[in-house]
């Protein structure tokens, strides 16, 4: 982080590196159309403000989490100003930033399958629950750290990631898979 | 991201567990996501162009400007802030005593003080002494009525600039933005209310028809006049003082009525009197006010 603080660019490329992909996985959990433009998007932001940020390793990474936040909300923002032809979630195609399936591999498109079906019901979730579960589960913070990206009390945010996972089990065992 | 271990408390049983996994696995691709020319450029050379856009939940706020920190910078601080709050405080009591001594509302001593200082720098002040409807002044002195046979003469307010105890025949009151005496102001514009005037002249005024006066609006019964004298004030100690001054008495030895009803007064053995006719002053006052000699 103080290299990072010097403007040194190997600082940068060793935090991105190390935080690029639960990032990603964050962006691709809340259904980002460009999960990789958006990673981009939220790194150069923390770099270019990182004089005004004051703290170790682990909270850069709260901190990056807080700004791919605003970036899925400002995407958000932008997808409903533009004239839609499905719904807000494509629950009946692939999830964007899914990528194309790769050839000849069965199992691994079953596998997609799975996951896609995962992302499908973490998209029927509550905005805040999906949130809770993702930042905990996908990008692996602390409640402390959860509660003061969203704003909340810690143990609201206990209360949402027990309701949330309750409401991921409860949909995914009623159709057999689990 | 090799382990989860901060969601490990999440997984109450076998299912949260595979349901955590299944999630993770769901969300997380291998791979790092490509890193575009932007970024790459930050990679080589470090960010070029800082930025001040932060979420406000980690937002650090910049510090606030004023002292730096130490204990020097504090105390410097301080006493620049005392200073400011000190001179703040004289400017507003010097204000507002200039305010009110310019309104004849200082006590006594302190209005004639005001009054002598702003006579030296050439300031007319409205005489405090007229501000009476009782019969005597402020300063105690008795007013006297200044128009004669004009039943609306007003001793009470002080339109003109006449000093205080200056006596006039004729109550002209200003005209907006006009002159009122021939093209001359003077200290006789405005109803003037006299008292005795024991360091006064009276103004000999004389009547001409057709006379370039304007009466104005209220104005006395009297026409326009032309002023050919003006009145001062003796100068301070060159007159018996105030208190000294027998009251002063009309010819048949009646004393002199009170305001409004009396005859003009007329200039006491001591008076200075000045016949000379000035021309108008370039002074700061507003037009249409009387500029003091």
């Amino acid at each position: 982080m103080a290299a990072a603080r010097a403007n040194a660019g190997w600082a940068y490329q060793r935090l991105y590196e190390a935080h690029a992909r639960p990032v990603a996985a964050y962006a691709r959990g809340q259904g980002s159309e460009d999960p990789d433009g958006l990673v981009n998007d939220v790194f150069l932001r923390a770099f270019r403000s990182l004089d005004r940020f004051q703290g170790d390793e682990d909270g850069f990474r709260a901190w990056l989490f807080v700004i791919a936040r605003n970036a899925l909300i400002d995407e958000r923002r932008r997808r409903d100003r533009r004239p839609q032809v499905t719904g807000a979630v494509a629950l009946d195609g692939p999830m964007p930033g899914g990528g194309p399936l790769p050839d000849g591999a069965e199992g691994q498109a079953l596998e997609r399958i799975g996951a896609q079906r995962v992302r499908e019901v973490l998209g029927e979730l509550s905005p805040e629950q999906r949130d809770v579960l993702l930042l905990r589960i996908v990008a692996d913070l602390t409640v402390e750290q959860v509660a003061r990206v969203l704003g909340k009390q810690p143990g609201a945010v206990k209360q949402l990631q027990r309701r949330g996972l309750d409401a991921l089990r409860r949909r995914l065992t009623d159709e057999g898979e689990w | 991201m090799s382990d989860f271990r901060r969601s490990d408390d999440l997984a109450a049983d076998e299912v949260d567990r595979r349901l955590i996994a299944a999630l993770q696995d769901a969300c997380l691709e291998p791979g790092l996501p490509p890193a575009r020319p932007e970024l790459a450029e930050v990679f080589a050379r470090g960010v070029t162009d800082r930025e001040g856009v932060v979420p406000p939940a980690v937002w650090v706020p910049d510090p606030a400007p004023g002292p730096g920190p130490g204990r020097r910078g504090r105390l410097a601080w301080g006493l620049r802030s005392r200073a400011a709050c000190l001179a703040l405080g004289t400017a507003v009591v010097s204000v507002n005593l200039v305010g009110v001594g310019s309104a004849g509302l200082l006590p006594g001593p302190l209005q004639s003080g005001f009054e002598r200082v702003t006579e030296s720098v050439g300031i007319e002040v409205p005489a405090s002494s007229t501000r009476t409807g009782e019969g005597r002044t402020r300063r105690g002195r008795p007013p006297a009525s200044t128009r004669r046979g004009d039943p609306r003469a007003d001793p009470g307010r002080t339109a003109g600039m006449a000093p205080p105890g200056a006596s006039g025949q004729d109550a002209i009151p200003p005209a907006p933005g006009g002159t009122s005496d021939g093209g001359q102001t003077g200290p006789g514009v405005g109803p003037r209310p006299t008292g005795p005037p024991p360091t006064t002249t009276t103004s000999t005024s004389t009547s001409v028809p057709g006379d370039r006066g304007n009466p104005g609006p209220g104005g006395g019964t009297n026409t326009p006049t032309s002023t050919t004298s003006t009145t001062m004030p003796c100068p301070p100690g060159s007159g018996p003082p105030a208190s000294t001054v027998p009251p002063l008495t009309l010819p048949d030895g009646a004393p002199v009525p009170g305001p409004g009803v009396g005859e003009p007064t007329r200039p006491g053995p001591s008076a200075c009197t000045t016949t000379t006719t000035r021309a108008p002053r370039q002074s700061p006052t507003p037009p249409g006010r009387g500029a003091r000699p």
